[in-house]
């Protein structure tokens, strides 16, 4: 192999020639479709360095070789058009908007492809686009973007996200279902750019597609472009968005102190109720600040203002470009204690060393700080829930002391002011993601890539649990503390763990064509290499809260840890393009994939794709119809891998972290076997048929796509189900069908009334999930797996309504927990006359039936506007806990409660008030069943946008070229049926708390000077 | 240097950087010993061993309530919790729902892990003993490793017999295969023969010495002698206690009643024969915040009223008894295990224990004291205890020994030295002669609760004594509820997944409790 770089190599060289030739001049002015002229478009000489832009009447001059040149016009949002100039001396052109037209050309695995030739199925998006909303995380701007790519926000915290992205639904359950994110060529993190910086994100969905990406391609992939400089002038712009951010919504919690006991006195039992003396200190009160009606929601949440500045720099001259962007973004969190920092640098450069050579570079560097309080968001607003509105955070009497409760009888969760202020953790991140490029193109239609990357990531942790003293609510002066604050520890503990992550690719590419035979021919090898070490220490004791260095805890009692891991992969690649009269369209890839994650004897694995296109539009007898512009069948079959199942999942392994001491005198280490091993796994495979059409009509002003695919994943990796009287961890071996099918649809529709120009748009995405193959099934707390049913379907006790009388209990099936009027009644499915475990039966809803958006565009003079919608349809969400059951550690009951069965009031929605977690009464109605089930469909206001470019003449004045102002607000409206909180969510613990999704009311300005 | 060389250098540097390596794609744990060279050493042997001791102690190193391990190592005095001792409101290993009588198979907690946790350490019990043997030793060290396996082995299925009745029996390492996923639950007798002659091998091979924190000899005589009892073999029990009493090598601890339960009293004690260790501050017990910040466990007051005076009569009937000072002239083990309002613990006059402002709530009135370091209060989430949690130690095998020959022999001498030296080291009389079999049952029975309380035993005691399912439900909890016993609760169901999966498997040897279909 080692001969052949070397041959390759000695071939480039030979290959660099540098052409002469004679120069004429040429101009001409550029115009859009109005016939307006258009300043700062680029014009270019294709196969030259020679530049330059239009100035504000669209005039352009340059000079260019030869009478063959080709000219080259761009500006953002149109068409790029290429001209032969033909010897002429003066060119005027008219630019199209794009947006439907079929010459764009799109990212695709180890390289580009024009949208009309395209086999498989994909879908892209402009980074322009993107940048219609505002968002911190670039991930997040992809939802409902991109038709088959689900994407969820986990939450609204600042600078954890935590989107979850899904590709045609969930393809496995033993190993990830992430997608692959390739940043300019190479693996990398989305996460980490600014959003400014994109250029374009591309999805590739089907096998066709992917397939070259074989080894982690089963998931999808994403293939995002970051922006490149334009040879021309030098170009400086900035980019302000202040956002006014809030909570989405909020649970309706009655924090009027009299009712709060009267309710808890309702579901306590005798030993631990409000004292009549107690209760009347609470009604009408002459001293408010000591008998409050505290509203704990309103001290932990708030509204605060996130900032994004972003300053570009781009230009570049003689063959060189360059693009620079620099960002910051300042983004408090709408709950307290929480905050995110972010600075980013994206460095971008090519040159073209000679007419053959091309050498670019592409470079992120990106640091953030995130705080938090040391128990996380979700934490912290369950103990805010459990907090009692008699009290507030700190003493009434002005000394700052931390409260604890106002009354003995109720042991509340954690004061969350206190955990918030006092118990910080960090994570500072440096993130680094670079690759150089070399191209070189070595005879007429070959051309040799060369690609280097390198991801360096380092993160420190550290958290501090300070000794804080909480006081009964009316403690005198003098009066002890009745006890400290629960963080979960004590001391310092301190985290860095970092991982390198090279990678790089070399690859051959052919193009030739034959008379109406095109050919493209390209073959390739990566290899990458992973490692992610961590090191870590802690001290408990510290002299006080103030430092908070693990130098300055006490060295007696303190501990450390560390431990690595790798993995690494190696692949051979390759693909052919064939396509006759760009009417009959053939690709088809392959890749042979190692990975170190199998044993020897199965790393090896073989993922081929074909896909076929048929451009019907081109044929004859579609001369005469007008107003068709394209029409395309495709379809794809393709098998894909997956990998991402731990990093040494067959090897039997003894686990020495279980030491014990015999005696005072030592630890002595132990060794215990925990996992069951299978030594024979290899790689999950996906096959996947993809069958779409692409249709626009009327001059493209009518654009349309549609998909239809079957996705089968067979020989899942994942973790056999065992009893758990084998004595240890099952497993993971090849095991489990299953098969997503599912339709996309887009719809685009764009044009112009008068001076309104307008677009309309939207998608939708239907998956449909099954197991087709599991073996026994997996059976948890609320959820099954199980053969013929969607993964992790809901699996639940049937409610059936509360029970109104000791007669209606005796006459029901046997239920356990000894029911009482005013709890829950189960459905004795099985008709055995008692409730058992065999009354649980599957319940739908545990993904969206389908999801959906919309988007509106207008345009009128200098004015603009963008209305976008996102739904998801037919999901439900499983909730518990604090906000949904009343007196959880003392929590908060909703409104909802004020209407709770009593003896005099038979309520049929809310069964009687209870002290969640203790009594039989409580594990009644705690039982998981179908009263805990919400409907969590929605549709949203995502996005509206309304902006305002500034005339070019006013601009100018302002030394400017233009300047855009814009209002936005993002998450504005939400129809729902969810209770209280918000309905998009990932919560794997059941609980109905998550932190809140942002509401966001937004002021920006971009200037280009 | 021309455009040309300089790309040759960077594309050559590139390719480099990749250069292939022929182990490239072998890549194994480094943090984690691989099995294939495991079983080679003696001190692989040790590593193993301390695995399976590793067990006693889960919960170590807790900082919250769900990690704490409630019921096991330092958290065992959740047990006391479930019989007529002691009340919880913790979540800590579901015995709050177990105490009221409300268990189902998806009840979690304890009903889980005493289930799960037993048979992990059984597997690594059978993957030592099945191992072992590659490693060359001699046979004098080889049957000491095996002993202490079968040890621990005989000790968890005990837990499983006592908990669940009849339960999967096996003696081999089990794999994912579909004859290990399809065994039947074995019937307990069977169980239980299997438990005794795997501590008959242990106390054949184990060192005949004091307890050291490896197991010994006397502590596998001690075990037997418990699951005869447990069985209703009571002359085989006697049997057995005697040999540990006659052996000498165990003796009553006279350093102070209290001293058992801490350190450094308990380094090289006399009387303790088996306990969950612990060394902070890498490996430390949840004890003291448990029991002194959560106040997860409390004292129920029938359990103050049943300690004696100090003239050995109970105080209905002793003239020592004052009601207005009721915890003066007491058995001195009252104040030695139960900590009763205004007692001091800690530095400040603001730690006395005061029920008006104690929180949590202390609805019973009383917190446990043994075992549980009043210095270290006020204790929170982080405090670290050093004490080890005592298991078995002689004081039990002088009252199994008492009880056994009581029951096949009758109240002879030896039952009443054997009662009466428990007695008598705490400085409370001896015994009225003259007693009958059922009056010395019931004295025993008394003495059993008083020695033993708070230390996890009560529970299985009353199941042995069948006594359960008649005192739990007289136990009126601190909310005025009064508890259930459903006789189906003499053996807990297993858990929910366990049936789920064996129908799964079509394992029809596998059923679930009678009681919980």
């Amino acid at each position: 192999m080692n001969k052949l770089i070397l041959f390759l190599l000695l071939f480039q060289l030979t290959a660099v020639i540098a052409v002469r030739s004679q120069s004429t001049r040429i101009s001409g002015f550029v115009k859009d479709e109005n016939g307006s002229p258009m300043k700062g478009a680029t014009v270019s000489v294709k196969g030259a360095d020679a530049s330059t832009m239009t100035d504000s009447t669209g005039r352009y001059a340059l000079a260019v070789p030869g009478a063959r040149s080709v000219l080259i016009f761009s500006y953002t949002g149109y068409e790029k058009t290429e001209i032969a100039t033909g010897g002429r001396t003066s060119l005027d052109v008219i630019l199209k908007l794009s947006g439907t037209s079929l010459n764009d050309v799109v990212v695709i695995g180890y390289g580009t492809q024009k949208k009309a030739d395209l086999t498989g199925a994909i879908a892209s998006v402009s980074g322009a686009d993107l940048n219609k909303r505002i968002a911190t995380d670039p991930t997040q701007l992809l939802q409902g973007k991109l038709p088959g790519l689900s994407l969820t926000q986990a939450s609204g915290e600042a600078g954890n996200e935590s989107p979850a992205l899904l590709v045609r639904g969930y393809s496995s359950y033993g190993s990830s279902n992430v997608p692959l994110v390739i940043v300019d060529g190479l693996p990398g993190s989305l996460t980490a750019l600014d959003p400014q910086n994109i250029e374009s994100v591309t999805l590739l969905k089907d096998a066709a597609s992917a397939a070259i990406y074989g080894s982690r391609s089963a998931n999808g992939v994403i293939l995002v472009t970051t922006k490149q400089g334009n040879n021309g002038k030098f170009q400086l712009s900035y980019g302000y968005n202040a956002g006014i951010t809030k909570a989405t919504a909020l649970p309706d919690l009655d924090y009027n102190s009299l009712d709060y006991m009267t309710m808890y006195n309702q579901a306590a039992g005798a030993a631990t109720l409000f004292t009549a003396a107690q209760m009347a200190a609470y009604t009408n009160p002459t001293n408010k600040t000591l008998y409050p009606n505290f509203n704990w929601l309103k001290a932990v949440m708030r509204t605060v203002n996130v900032q994004t500045h972003h300053i570009g720099l781009t230009g570049g001259r003689n063959g060189t470009t360059y693009n620079v962007g620099l960002g910051y973004v300042d983004q408090p969190d709408i709950m307290i204690g929480f905050a995110y920092k972010k600075y980013n640098l994206q460095f971008n450069l090519t040159s073209k060393l000679n007419e053959n050579v091309t050498f670019g570079t592409s470079l992120t560097l990106n640091y953030s700080t995130r705080n938090y309080p040391e128990d996380g968001s979700q934490d912290l607003f369950l103990s805010t829930l459990s907090q009692a509105p008699l009290y507030g955070p700190v003493l009434p009497d002005g000394s700052g002391r931390y409260t604890a409760s106002a009354y003995p009888n109720i042991s509340p969760n954690k004061n969350p002011v206190a955990v918030a202020q006092t118990s910080p953790g960090t994570v500072n991140e440096f993130y680094e993601q670079a690759n150089v490029y070399l191209t070189v193109k070595i005879v007429k239609g070959l051309e040799w890539k060369t690609s280097g990357g390198l991801n360096i990531d380092y993160q420190k942790t550290s958290v501090y649990k300070p000794v804080i003293n909480l006081y009964n609510w009316f403690a005198g002066p003098n009066d002890g503390f009745i006890r400290t604050l629960d963080v979960g520890g004590q001391g310092l503990s301190v985290t860095d763990s970092n991982y390198l992550y090279p990678v790089g690719y070399t690859q051959l590419t052919y193009n030739r064509s034959v008379g109406d035979h095109h050919f493209k021919l390209l073959g390739g090898t990566q290899t990458e290499y992973f490692k992610g070490q961590s090191l870590g220490g802690a001290r408990v004791v510290y002299p006080d809260n103030s430092l908070q260095q693990l130098n300055a805890g006490s060295p007696g009692a303190q501990s450390n840890s560390g431990t690595a891991a790798e993995w690494s992969l190696l692949s051979f690649y390759g693909r052919l393009n064939y396509d006759y009269q760009d009417k009959y369209l053939l690709e088809a890839n392959a890749r042979y994939d190692a990975s170190s994650r199998f044993p020897p004897d199965n790393r090896w694995a073989f993922f081929p794709s074909v896909s076929l296109g048929w451009v019907a539009s081109r044929e004859r007898f579609f001369d005469n119809v007008g107003w068709l512009s394209n029409l395309k069948f495709r379809g794809s079959w393709g098998k894909l891998g997956n990998q991402n199942i731990g990093n040494y999942p067959y090897q039997n392994v003894y686990v020495p972290s279980y030491p014990y001491p015999y005696t005072s005198a030592g630890l002595s280490s132990g060794a215990v076997e925990t996992n069951l091993t299978d030594q024979s796994i290899k790689w999950e495979t996906t096959r996947v048929f993809d069958f779409g059409t692409d249709i626009s009509v009327f001059k493209n002003r009518l654009s349309f796509t549609f998909d239809w695919y079957n996705k089968l994943t067979y020989g899942i990796l994942a973790q056999q189900v065992l009893p758990s009287y084998i004595g240890l961890v099952a497993p993971i071996l090849n095991n489990g069908k299953m098969r997503n099918t599912g339709i996309e649809i887009s719809a685009q529709y764009s044009d112009k009334i008068g001076q309104v120009s307008y677009s309309i748009g939207g998608n939708i995405q239907a998956n449909k999930n099954v197991l087709v193959k599991y073996g026994p099934p997996n059976i948890l707390a609320n959820t099954i797996d199980i053969e013929g049913k969607p993964y992790g379907s809901f699996y639940l006790y049937q409610y059936a309504g509360i029970f109104q009388s000791a007669d209606e209990i005796s006459k029901s099936p046997y239920q356990p927990y000894k029911p009482i009027p005013g709890t829950f009644k189960f459905k004795d499915l099985d008709g055995n006359d008692s409730i058992t475990a065999n009354d649980r039966a599957v319940v739908s809803g545990i993904f969206p039936k389908y999801e959906y958006s919309f988007n509106l565009g207008a345009g009128w003079k200098n004015f603009d506007l963008t209305v976008y919608l996102y739904g998801s349809q037919g999901q439900k969400q499983f909730v518990t806990g604090w906000g949904i059951q009343p007196f959880n550690q003392g929590s908060v009951p909703t409104k909802d409660w004020l209407n709770a069965w009593t003896p005099l009031n038979h309520s049929t929605t809310m069964p009687l008030l209870y002290i969640t977690g203790t009594g039989n009464v409580s594990s009644n109605i705690s039982t998981p069943s179908t009263y805990y089930l919400k409907d969590a469909s929605f549709l949203r206001i995502k996005n509206i946008q309304v902006g305002y470019n500034l005339s070019s003449k006013i601009a100018r004045h302002a030394a400017m070229s233009s300047l855009r102002l814009y209002f936005a607000g993002d998450n504005l409206f939400t129809f729902t049926k969810f209770p209280g909180l918000d309905p998009e969510r990932i919560v794997t613990n059941a609980r109905y708390v998550a932190h809140p999704q942002n509401k966001v009311f937004s002021f920006g300005v971009k200037a280009v000077f | 240097m021309s455009s040309s060389i300089k790309s040759l250098i960077i594309l050559l540097f590139l390719t480099g950087v990749f250069a292939c390596n022929k182990n490239y794609l072998d890549k194994n744990p480094l943090a984690t010993i691989p099995a294939n060279n495991f079983w080679k050493t003696q001190s692989q042997a040790d590593l193993a061993l301390a695995g399976i001791y590793n067990f006693l102690v889960i919960g170590n190193n807790a900082t919250g309530v769900t990690a704490a391990g409630a019921g096991w190592g330092g958290g065992s005095m959740f047990w006391d919790a479930i019989s007529d001792n002691a009340y919880t409101t913790s979540s800590g290993g579901s015995f709050g729902n177990i105490s009221t009588g409300v268990i189902e198979a998806t009840t979690g907690g304890m009903q889980l892990t005493a289930y799960t946790v037993s048979y992990q350490a059984i597997a690594a019990c059978n993957n030592l003993l099945a191992n072992v043997g590659n490693i060359p030793l001699d046979s004098t060290t080889m049957n000491q490793y095996k002993a202490e396996a079968k040890f621990f082995r005989a000790y968890y299925y005990f837990l499983l017999t006592q908990l669940y009745g009849d339960c999967v029996l096996t003696l081999q390492p089990l794999s994912n295969d579909n004859a290990s996923a399809t065994l039947p639950r074995t019937a307990k007798a069977i169980v239980v023969d299997t438990i005794l002659s795997d501590l008959a091998f242990a106390a054949a091979h184990l060192p005949n010495s004091a307890y050291n924190g490896h197991v010994v000899r006397g502590s596998a005589l001690g075990y037997m002698a418990k699951v005869f009892l447990a069985n209703g073999a009571w002359q085989q029990s006697a049997a057995t206690a005697q040999t540990i009493i006659s052996e000498h090598r165990f003796s009553l601890y006279t350093g102070g009643y209290r001293n058992l339960f801490f350190k450094p009293g308990q380094n090289g004690n006399p009387e303790i024969m088996f306990s969950a260790n612990y060394l902070p501050p890498n490996l430390y017990s949840p004890s003291d915040w448990l029991y002194s910040y959560v106040n997860s466990i409390q004292v129920l007051q029938p359990l103050v009223n049943d300690y004696e005076c100090t003239d050995g009569l109970p105080i209905t009937q002793s003239p020592l008894y004052n009601s207005s000072k009721p915890y003066t002239n007491r058995d001195p083990r009252l104040a030695a295990t139960i900590l009763v309002p205004g007692v001091w613990r800690g530095t400040t006059a603001s730690t006395v224990f005061n029920l008006a402002t104690v929180t949590p709530p202390v609805p019973s009135g009383f917190l446990p004291k043994k075992g549980v370091d009043s210095t270290r209060f006020p204790t929170t989430y982080s405090t670290q205890s050093d004490q080890n949690w005592v298991f078995l130690r002689y004081a039990d095998v002088l009252l199994m020994y008492a009880e056994a020959q009581n029951e096949s022999v009758g109240p002879d001498a030896s039952v009443h030295a054997a009662i009466d030296s428990v007695r008598q080291r705490v400085g409370m009389p001896v015994l009225p002669p003259g007693l009958s079999q059922a009056d010395m049952r019931t004295r025993i029975q008394h003495e059993r609760r008083i020695e033993l309380a708070m230390e996890g035993q009560r529970f299985f005691d009353l199941k042995r004594w069948r006594l359960d399912r008649v005192l739990i439900p007289l136990v009126k909890d601190p909310t005025n509820a009064y508890r259930t016993f459903p006789l189906r609760d003499t053996l807990w169901p297993v858990p929910q997944s366990e049936v789920d999966i064996a129908k799964g498997y079509n394992n029809k040897g596998f059923y679930q409790t009678p009681g919980w279909n």
